[in-house]
């Protein structure tokens, strides 16, 4: 698991040097302005899982700070 | 510019943008009163009606710029693109061809093919000189779409945030970043002109088609473009029309002009080029790179 | 890379004087949008063959939500979220060795009754390359108030390309629980949270894009459960996660398809994994219909036992399924339609936790929650 953890993020990094090597241009980027394509398409249904995960599972934690604690954990 | 045109903005109040759209329409205006080869006044006017005399005509910045990207495209396209090949467009003019019913003869043609090549004009920088008696110039394929080009960057000017500029089939979409929905814009069918083709997403830049859908004539029964061949005289065959998708409108449209000018390498032309395109064949096959 | 002809053509282009070159400026929300979401959801009883004493009637929990998001002058976006959440049922209060069988659950005895509001507020500024916000936050309930602040920051790279982002947050949370002379719970206590991000998203092409977050969360201070017996936990916590997104669009079928797998650590012994998928099938212009799957599995933490351990011989110890080895699969089904400026969403989601479903050894709870969740939601943006 913790391997998994340090590997990762330097597979991460050479898909992102390989994939620079075709510039997608501003004009060009039509579909990913789409809003099913968003990383969180629907800003309430993010918050709610996000809470309801917090209060049912001990991992906490995704793509920004974590927000204010609750009692129901 | 003889074509219906649409401006449409969003997130910005009634009263602002009523007062931007009559800045754009006059920047429209400007351009249409300098570059339309129908007004008596236009700048291209003036040097039409100077071709063959001995004088220079002399250009301001902006026209300059427009021809030296006239012969941008006219070297990118091996001669293809040429703002002199208009006088052709009166030998296959569509009224004269109804009365006579037949194709124009190799005389006839070739008559014709002396006044055009953008190769025989004379420049200097500021200065322009047709030398042959009943030369013309125009800027089709480049000046529609420079001014949605520029109307654009004048809406941007005035604090615009996000807006969509379409001038006759022409568009120029401004000012999205990646938390706004992409605008959608119809692509006509060539072959049922009240039908959109296709509908694609723009989030910014230009979309400029070309084809024969909006002049053609039809001679013994054939159908002939309006999109003629400077080199030979002819019209071109092979797209019924070709849309290009690129950064600026002016360089969307003159691509999808220099594709339907090749005709068959039209398609190998754009691939090269890289630009996303939608291209439909006269049969109607489509080719699409766009939003795929 | 770019063709000759392009270059030279958009040269040429540039040149002219009515072309702006300018690089566009990130840019705030250009329409206000309104947003409200019920969601009500229902635990399912704990199975009689685990009850040992109390009720087998777990949470039934209803949340409003609503969210207001607009643009402020030409530089800046508000968004305001609020939400109201309100339970009833039991919960368990303490473990036992199992007893005529396999019970060993006491649940708390009384149905509990709790409310909880949270509003929060946050100011974004868009700059020319990027933007960032300020936010604060509360949530309060009868014994339970939590205050929250945070800064955040994106900045686009390499035309556009490149998204890096980052922040930071605090929280202080007062925990006073209710009927603490009664059973003795403690009184008045209280915790930190200290967390910061930080955030990597990349185009791929025109159809795919990649995102990579790295989370750190420090708390300290009172992390102990006070409802229930025999609960007793570090003071200090430090949580790890990576987060990964994946989009990619299909043309072909007018469909968005989502990655998610987050890799997650903690010092109190939980590693976690969570996958998920989700498939956006748009169905004409006006209607998307979305399924979702979601594997979800922990290991325990090191202090966790299924049965308390109340010999006070150990320093740390906790029967909280929470902190048990298992795994959760939950299936979500989510129609949305829009209207003109009106979307209507409807989701249903369906969440089963089992040992079974666990990739990680470690001690199991018998406590483990299953529950069914159902939303409707209306969006208006003008």
């Amino acid at each position: 698991m913790k391997k998994l953890l340090f590997t990762l993020p330097i597979l991460i990094f050479m898909a992102m040097f390989v994939s620079g090597c075709q510039p997608v241009q501003a004009w060009e980027r039509g579909t990913l302005a789409k809003p099913e394509m968003a990383i969180e398409t629907d800003p309430l249904e993010t918050a709610l899982n996000n809470h309801i995960y917090f209060s049912k599972e001990a991992s906490n934690g995704g793509h920004s700070a974590a927000g204010g604690g609750c009692g129901c954990n | 510019m003889g074509s219906p045109c649409e401006i449409q903005f969003r997130g910005c109040p009634v009263k602002i943008a009523k007062d931007v759209v009559g800045k754009l329409e006059k920047e429209i205006l400007r351009l249409e009163k300098k570059y339309s080869r129908f007004l008596p006044d236009s700048t291209i006017t003036h040097i039409n009606e100077s071709a063959g005399l001995p004088d220079v005509v002399t250009v301001d910045e902006e026209t300059e710029r427009l021809l030296e990207y006239a012969d941008t495209c006219h070297t990118q396209s091996q001669g293809l693109f040429d703002i002199t090949s208009g006088s052709l467009r009166k030998l296959w003019n569509y009224h004269q061809l109804e009365e006579k019913q037949a194709l124009p003869d190799s005389r006839e043609i070739n008559l014709a093919l002396e006044k055009i090549g953008w190769e025989k004009v004379i420049r200097e920088p500021g200065m322009i000189h047709l030398p042959i008696p009943g030369m013309e110039i125009d800027f089709g394929g480049i000046v529609k779409e420079y001014a949605a080009d520029c109307v654009a960057a004048k809406a941007e000017e005035e604090g615009i945030a996000s807006g969509m500029v379409e001038l006759g089939g022409d568009i120029r979409v401004f000012g999205l970043e990646s938390q706004h929905l992409p605008w959608q814009v119809g692509i006509r069918d060539p072959f049922n002109t009240d039908n959109a083709a296709a509908v694609i997403e723009i989030q910014s830049g230009g979309l400029a088609t070309s084809g024969d859908y909006e002049r053609y004539t039809i001679i013994q029964g054939k159908k002939y473009s309006h999109i003629l061949n400077p080199l030979t005289g002819w019209p071109i065959e092979g797209f019924s029309s070709v849309s290009v998708l690129a950064q600026q409108c002016v360089v969307a449209g003159s691509a999808a002009s220099i594709a339907v000018l090749l005709g068959s390498a039209g398609k190998a032309w754009l691939d090269e080029l890289g630009l996303p395109y939608l291209c439909i064949d006269s049969d109607g096959t489509r080719h699409r790179t766009v939003n795929n | 890379m770019k063709s000759r002809s392009l270059l030279a053509l958009t040269a040429s282009a540039l040149a002219l004087p009515g072309i702006s070159a300018v690089v566009r400026a990130d840019t705030p929300p250009t329409e206000t949008s309104l947003g409200y979401r019920i969601s009500s959801y229902e635990e399912d009883n704990l199975p009689e063959e685990f009850l040992f004493l109390g009720s087998p009637d777990r949470y039934d929990i209803t949340v409003h939500q609503f969210q207001l998001v607009a643009p402020v002058g030409d530089n800046y976006g508000l968004s305001l979220n609020s939400s109201y959440e309100s339970m009833s049922g039991a919960s368990p209060w303490y473990a036992l060795e199992p007893f005529d069988g396999n019970k060993s659950i006491v649940m708390s005895g009384a149905t509990i009754h709790e409310q909880r509001r949270d509003y929060n507020i946050s100011l974004r500024r868009y700059l020319d390359n990027g933007n960032y916000a300020f936010n604060i936050g509360t949530s309060k309930e009868d014994d339970y108030e939590s205050w929250n602040g945070g800064f955040d920051l994106q900045r686009h790279f390499n035309n556009d390309l490149t998204t890096l982002s980052g922040g930071v947050s605090f929280a202080s949370d007062d925990i006073n629980p209710t009927d603490a002379s009664l059973f003795n719970r403690v009184t008045d206590e209280s915790k930190r949270t200290s967390s910061a991000f930080f955030s990597v998203s990349q185009i791929i092409d025109q159809n795919s894009l990649f995102q990579s977050s790295l989370n750190l969360t420090h708390h300290s201070g009172f992390l102990t459960d006070p409802y229930k017996l025999g609960d007793a936990r570090p003071d200090s916590r430090t949580q790890a996660a990576l987060s990964n997104a994946y989009r990619r669009f299909i043309p072909s079928l007018d469909a968005a398809m989502h990655l998610d797998l987050r890799l997650y650590d903690d010092n109190f012994g939980v590693n976690s994994l969570t996958f998920e998928v989700s498939w956006y099938q748009n169905l004409g212009d006006n209607w998307q219909i979305t399924p979702s799957l979601r594997y979800y599995s922990q290991s325990d933490a090191d202090f966790f036992s299924a049965v308390n351990d109340f010999s006070g011989t150990v320093p740390h110890n906790s029967s909280d399924y929470r902190l048990a080895a298992y795994g959760a699969v939950s299936g979500g089904l989510q129609v949305q339609t829009t209207l003109d400026d009106v979307t209507l969403t409807f989701m249903v989601e369906r969440y089963v936790t089992d040992d079974g479903y666990s990739m990680f050894d470690g001690a199991n709870s018998p406590a483990l929650v299953n529950f069914t969740r159902m939303s409707l939601g209306v969006g208006y943006s003008f």
